[in-house]
């Protein structure tokens, strides 16, 4: 199958600061990928890339095209959502829904209008007058009727609450995701969307530090928690990293046999968290951003 | 669907968002439209409630309107009308075009209009196209609002408390006639503003704060530059000379003089209806004009490919 991105070497600068140190993508349909780093790690800047919004130096390709060129024709297949309320506050709701079918050539309104049926957002109403929740619920009724082949979201829940987060995500997943189509999602709550990806990549500092499939993951890194007088044997197995938990040791190793780990103590498979801290490496302050 | 018809539905619709946003473009032409109004028919109720004062019309107004034709009269009052209320449009297309590729920035709107299968260039055109030919549009649709209220109010009180009767008063074609003419010469003289309209556009596109002050100030420093270096005004007077060149035409066809870049007054041939006339576009001033704020126009949409959100 060919790519729906293909990235080689792509990189961004900002006057003296580089973005983008040259990162290699190759991103399949019909996968959900999780695009995870620090603010400033050069996320949104390989999303802006990818749909065409800013100038970067080496390849890219989106679903065959280079979105330098063709930004305008690439919107037929690809849909995104830059954060929320990018949405104009003076639009009404039957507005936005008028005007996305009338430019739109493959919008569905009887579709947006079935899931705006179920949201309590009248047609009537100003994005002004909507909460933030449902401004990006409105957002997604728009991006859900589009027939598209690749979804992008920039931090789609950002300052949403709880209710909405998970309803957004739980909507994507029934409602949209098909299984052919492809889904690139950046967010800090790595918890949320863990369950959902097929695919992560953690990016520090402008590049690519781990690209998995999540079916891979357990395979690969294990945690273990060490029992105290295993510590320094856990130490000389050259641990990706680790720290103290109520007193006990929890080590993350890569790429240790399941068989030398079990003499050390229980194994565990790490969340996505626990495995961004310790790729990024940088204690706390990352750490506190991953989870916030 | 093939790519022709997506295009036009899809600029009719960009069209149409602008004048969601900008309600400024129809209705300041409405209100002042309207007040026109209020003002003709108050002007006409105070005449016959006061006896002596319609006597007056009666006697000296009426013979000579009936004389030389309330047609004319009609004719000249609309397009008096329409001058005042694209006077008034100037006004508000100068905040809208300086708006319309900043406040999408500003808000970050940018991002959502992006993100559909729109070219720059569309959008940009559409935002040209309401500036140019929409704005007269909508003032045309105003007067003719204005023409049928005018009948239904001012009409019926002239004819009752005057000599003049509702025959006379009543010349939709003469004002039908006027419209059409107003119309065309306002689209004409979008095309001869072209240039001042490309650098609002150009701005909007391209200024991160205060798009205001950056329209005003370069042109600004540039006259004072050269005044404070040669002690000369030629930019002023080149901008001014540019601005007034349509209305040349109109003086002398209207007025039946000619004022000459020498200042002086000398008197021309017959007197015509036109406003501004086709003849403008022998003027070479025209067409550099126009060149360049297509010039201004296309960096305008190159800036727009690139620019995000501003800060």
């Amino acid at each position: 199958m060919t790519a729906v991105i293909k990235a080689n070497g792509l990189k961004k600068r900002y006057g003296r600061t580089e973005a983008l140190a040259g990162i290699d993508m190759d991103i399949q349909p019909g996968s959900i990928v999780g695009l995870i780093g620090p603010n400033g790690a050069g996320k949104t800047s390989a999303l802006k890339a990818i749909l065409g919004l800013t100038r970067f130096s080496g390849e890219l390709e989106v679903m065959g095209q280079d979105p330098r060129v063709a930004r305008h024709q690439l919107m037929r297949d690809v849909c995104f959502i830059a954060d929320v309320a990018v949405l104009p506050r003076w639009l009404k709701v039957g507005q936005a829904l008028d005007f996305v079918a009338g430019v739109h050539p493959r919008f569905n309104r009887e579709r947006a209008d079935a899931f705006l049926a179920r949201t309590e957002i009248r047609l009537d109403s100003k994005v002004g007058q909507l909460s933030k929740g449902m401004v990006t619920q409105l957002h997604l009724a728009l991006v859900m009727a589009i027939d598209a082949k690749l979804l992008v979201l920039d931090e789609p829940t950002l300052g949403l609450d709880i209710l909405y987060r998970k309803a957004f995500y739980d909507t994507l997943l029934n409602d949209y995701f098909d299984g052919d189509r492809t889904i690139l999602v950046t967010t800090h709550q790595v918890e949320e969307i863990e369950k959902i990806l097929t695919h992560v990549m953690f990016l520090k500092a402008g590049r690519i530090i781990l690209d998995e499939a999540m079916d891979d993951l357990p395979e690969r890194y294990r945690e273990v928690l060490v029992k105290p007088d295993q510590v320094e044997a856990a130490r000389a197995l050259n641990p990706l990293h680790e720290r103290e938990l109520l007193g006990r040791h929890l080590f993350l190793f890569e790429g240790q046999a399941k068989e030398t780990l079990a003499q050390l103590g229980e194994i565990h498979h790490p969340g996505i968290a626990d495995l961004f801290v310790a790729k990024m490496g940088t204690g706390r302050a990352t750490a506190g951003e991953v989870q916030s | 669907m093939n790519r022709v018809k997506q295009t036009m539905q899809s600029l009719y619709w960009l069209v149409r968002r602008e004048l969601w946003e900008h309600k400024a473009l129809w209705i300041a032409p409405a209100v002042t439209g309207g007040l026109l109004l209020v003002a003709t028919v108050w002007g006409f109720i105070a005449m016959v409630s006061n006896p002596e004062a319609a006597a007056i019309f009666n006697e000296q107004a009426v013979p000579q309107l009936q004389q030389s034709g309330t047609a004319d009269l009609a004719h000249g009052f609309t397009r008096a009308g329409m001058a005042l209320l694209y006077m008034v449009m100037l006004v508000v297309l100068f905040f809208y075009c300086l708006d319309s590729l900043y406040g999408e920035r500003r808000d970050r709107s940018i991002l959502f209009w992006r993100s559909l299968p729109v070219s720059d260039t569309m959008t940009v055109l559409s935002k040209v196209l309401v500036a140019l030919l929409v704005a007269p549009l909508i003032i045309a649709a105003v007067v003719v609002a204005l023409e049928v209220l005018d009948l239904m109010t001012a009409g019926p009180i002239v004819a009752f408390g005057t000599a003049l009767t509702y025959g006379e008063y009543f010349q939709p074609l003469a004002v039908l006639s006027a419209i059409t003419g107003a119309l065309a010469d306002m689209w004409l003289l979008g095309l001869w503003f072209l240039p001042y309209f490309g650098w609002l556009f150009l701005i909007s596109a391209w200024a991160r704060r205060a798009a205001f002050l950056w329209a005003l100030m370069p042109p600004l420093g540039v006259g004072l530059a050269e005044y404070l270096m040669f002690r000369t005004t030629g930019f002023f007077r080149l901008i001014g000379e540019h601005l007034a060149l349509p209305f040349r035409g109109m003086s002398e066809q209207q007025f039946g003089f000619r004022v000459d870049s020498s200042g002086v007054l000398t008197q021309a041939g017959a007197a015509g209806p036109d406003l501004t006339g086709l003849s403008g576009l022998a003027e070479p001033g025209f067409w550099i004009g126009l060149s360049v704020g297509v010039v201004f126009l296309a960096t305008a949409v190159a800036i727009r490919r690139y620019r995000g959100e501003t800060a």
